[in-house]
């Protein structure tokens, strides 16, 4: 008899514990409600803010990646331009020249080779460095691609190319500034500057 | 405390609140793998254009560390000019697809989606100068493709690249000019008019020096 009283007490007491979490538990809970939508309303826009601005961050290695790789391949080819200049000297108006320029003029596409013996000055013009640097950015040559090629990449304003020539060393360097994609605290542009050595073939001081 | 009358409010907050997150961070996730794909096809494109202009005169070869001493005699001259050409040109098409397939293990989610296509174009530049075209393209399969299209990201599974290298061939270029220039030579010594005219162009010059250095002694 005494050990059915105390089951039932047990129980009693039991159920009564189970009452008091649960109805502690409800009112914890509904007095925290709405709590999922605030926290959700002010972590949500950071942690967007945060992924825009590493998105920005992937364009800005994509520009680099795409203006290094274009700059390398524009010293590559304009290395090859004073050789066939070079044999080809100004001067020199014999029938077998004429013949040759006339082959080239034929040839010669103006965007990806140039006839002019830039090599002999300090500094490469800006239009044959221009012509090439777009050319090999684009694949076509067309500066309206290029540009818009640019743009989308986030690069602001005009990119400033330029080319020195000194002891048979050709350098190249890109200026340009670039915009993050997602710019929250309107920081000013990026300052990046790249750089491109190489050796021009065909000159004999050299 | 009605608690009774307040029941269910947790259960529709978790419902649509944490759905809407969740589908949020998911549409930010998709976009940042969209990106970054982009951004390592271009990479990756960039280098397999540069490993074919390279290597495009080896027929076969892919890599350059299995050049020997036979392969680079067995290059022969004339290559772009004869029926090799064609040769050339089919194996560099498959030299770029298969360092591309390589290079895209070569980071995740790279390897996925569709097959990429490619195709290499030898575009002549000068007599003997040509930069070399890749182009390629692969769709990629990521989440919210379809609602990356409606914010105006358009084909967004798909990416097309277009890649430029410099030839590296500078022995073919070399010989090149100094095979012009010995053709031109050869036809200005046969040719009786062209040796005349020459001889005209070159008293022309001669004169012109000589009145030069009176004028510039006087």
């Amino acid at each position: 008899m005494m050990g059915k009283e105390e089951n039932d007490k047990m129980k009693s007491n039991r159920n009564h514990v189970e009452d008091t979490v649960e109805n502690n538990l409800k009112e914890t809970l509904l007095r925290e409600r709405a709590s999922v939508t605030l926290e959700a309303a002010i972590i949500l826009p950071i942690f967007c803010f945060l992924f825009m601005a590493l998105n920005g961050v992937f364009f800005v290695f994509s520009a680099q990646n795409q203006v290094m790789h274009t700059l390398v391949q524009t010293a590559n080819s304009l290395s090859l331009d004073p050789y066939w200049n070079e044999k080809i000297s100004l001067e020199n108006t014999s029938v077998s020249t004429i013949l040759q320029r006339f082959e080239r003029y034929v040839v010669r596409d103006q965007s990806f080779s140039s006839a002019e013996s830039w090599h002999k000055n300090e500094t490469v013009s800006s239009g044959v460095l221009e012509d090439r640097f777009y050319s090999y950015f684009t694949g076509d040559g067309n500066k309206l691609s290029a540009y818009t090629k640019l743009k989308k990449l986030g690069v602001v304003g005009n990119m400033e190319l330029s080319g020195t020539v000194n002891n048979g060393d050709l350098t190249l360097v890109a200026k340009y500034k670039m915009k993050f994609w997602f710019n929250l605290f309107k920081t000013e542009p990026l300052d990046l500057s790249q750089k491109v050595k190489v050796h021009l073939w065909g000159l004999e001081d050299y | 405390m009605d608690v009774r009358s307040e029941e269910g409010t947790i259960m529709l907050e978790w419902g649509i609140g944490m759905i809407f997150s969740i589908f949020i961070l998911m549409f930010f996730l998709a976009l940042s793998v969209h990106l970054y794909q982009r951004n390592m096809f271009t990479a990756a494109c960039n280098a397999a254009v540069v490993r074919v202009a390279e290597n495009y005169k080896y027929e076969g070869l892919e890599y350059k560390e299995e050049i020997t001493v036979q392969d680079i005699e067995n290059i022969g001259l004339y290559r772009y000019l004869s029926l090799k050409q064609i040769n050339l040109l089919i194996h560099g098409n498959e030299k770029a697809s298969s360092f591309l397939g390589f290079r895209l293990t070569k980071y995740s989610g790279g390897n996925g989606g569709g097959k990429e296509t490619v195709r290499v174009k030898r575009v002549p530049d000068d007599l003997g100068r040509c930069h070399y075209v890749l182009e390629a393209e692969k769709s990629f399969d990521f989440l919210f493709a379809p609602l990356l299209e409606k914010v105006d990201l358009k084909e967004s599974n798909k990416v097309k690249v277009v890649a430029v290298a410099s030839t590296l061939d500078v022995l073919h270029y070399v010989n090149t000019v100094h095979f012009s220039q010995y053709f031109n030579n050869k036809i200005s010594d046969l040719s009786k008019i062209a040796g005349l005219v020459d001889s005209f162009i070159n008293l022309g010059k001669d004169l012109f020096g000589l009145v030069t250095s009176f004028g510039e002694d006087s």
